[in-house]
């Protein structure tokens, strides 16, 4: 009788363990539902190309904002999404990460390039003056400000909200993430969205 | 049995928990600690960065040349043996950047600040970690490219126990 019962539970124990390795999305970002359709926007990129978000479908992007004088910080959550680049292995072709710039006074496209492109060679680092990016930022919800810094030989810094935004395969904005998830949580949602496009394996 | 059927319970729990779990990966090597009185200072760390490429071509004119700097950031833990607390007052590094300054990022609601800070508390019996979102030595602009793997040396200043260079590996951003 004993035996039977641990039988039984060891097979749940399996079961529920291996459950949590493969179905059931359980998203780590915050998830906006309904979905919406990302705001738009053309920016340009680090090669002076311009950059159309709505022409990015097929892929997911991750957007993130920031600067390329933010050598804490930023560079720590670029750090995190070539990480998450890298342990999606082929995946990762279908995935896009952009750095929309907050400070196009000192982020000249050779800068973004050098700096964007230090943590990976497809990461794109987007610019625009701040007429144009001032719609962008209200859209997306995204808190800067500059601040002086007197006394620091870097002059200003940029007060900024650190989240990363996700925009899934069909050009809407599904996914917030706070500064500093980690990476296998952004990888597992960022497997979801790319799974979702293939319609029928819904996991 | 019940014992035993426990414990294989238990082993398939955690064979198949670490077979969810990612792998970490390795830390790269670090220079050995060094100390300074009661100062301990382990795993200095510098984090890579690419000098831009046009910093000198308008060096008459400051702003310019301010405007065009690329930074990056330097880490450590100290320890402090000491009854008393000590400050971590200057940084420097000789040919590598324009300045280095004591910085704190803090994130507050979802909002990332960075400020300088005038010096650095090492607690007594106590210790520090300078790290990413936190405390860090911040290298205004570089003079030259950091690449990974090398070393460079930074003096840092304690109103204390005075100075010590120590060398700080070049990591990966």
């Amino acid at each position: 009788m004993m035996t039977r019962i641990f039988s039984l539970l060891i097979l749940f124990a399996i079961l529920v363990v291996l459950g949590g390795c493969t179905t059931q999305p359980q998203f780590k970002g915050t998830i906006l539902d309904p979905a919406l359709p990302a705001p738009d926007f053309t920016l340009t990129d680090h090669n002076g190309q311009p950059f159309t978000l709505s022409e990015q479908r097929g892929k997911v992007v991750l957007l993130f904002f920031g600067f390329a004088s933010c050598p804490d910080i930023c560079p720590a959550e670029l750090a995190n999404l070539a990480a998450v680049y890298r342990e999606l292995g082929t995946a990762a072709n279908e995935l896009q990460v952009a750095l929309i710039t907050l400070d196009p006074e000192r982020d000249t496209p050779e800068r973004l390039a050098l700096y964007v492109q230090a943590f990976n060679p497809t990461f794109t680092g987007l610019y625009a003056d701040s007429a144009i990016l001032a719609p962008i930022l209200k859209e997306y919800g995204v808190f800067a400000e500059r601040r002086d810094l007197p006394g620091s030989a870097l002059g200003y810094t940029i007060d900024h909200s650190g989240f990363v935004y996700l925009i899934d395969t069909s050009g809407r904005w599904r996914a917030i993430f706070a500064h500093g998830t980690p990476v296998t949580d952004i990888v597992s949602d960022v497997r979801f969205f790319l799974r979702e496009r293939g319609g029928s394996d819904g996991g | 049995m019940y014992r035993l059927l426990a414990m294989i319970t238990t082993m398939i729990i955690i064979l198949a928990l670490s077979a969810c779990a990612t792998t970490p990966t390795a830390s790269p090597e670090s220079a050995p600690a060094v100390t300074l009185g009661n100062l301990t200072i382990s795993e200095p760390w510098v984090r890579a960065a690419s000098a831009s490429a046009t910093t000198n071509s308008m060096s008459s004119d400051s702003h310019s040349s301010m405007s065009m700097s690329a930074t990056t950031a330097g880490y450590m833990t100290i320890r402090n043996s000491s009854a008393e607390p000590d400050f971590l007052i200057a940084a420097a590094v000789t040919d590598l950047a324009e300045a280095v300054e004591l910085h704190t990022s803090t994130t507050e609601n979802g909002v990332m600040r960075m400020r300088q800070v005038e010096r650095i508390e090492i607690p007594a019996q106590g210790g520090v970690e300078l790290k990413p979102g936190g405390f860090h030595i911040m290298l205004i602009g570089l003079k030259r490219d950091l690449k990974p793997d090398e070393t460079v040396r930074l003096t840092l200043t304690f109103e204390r126990s005075g100075t010590v260079e120590v060398s700080a590996v070049v990591r990966k951003p």
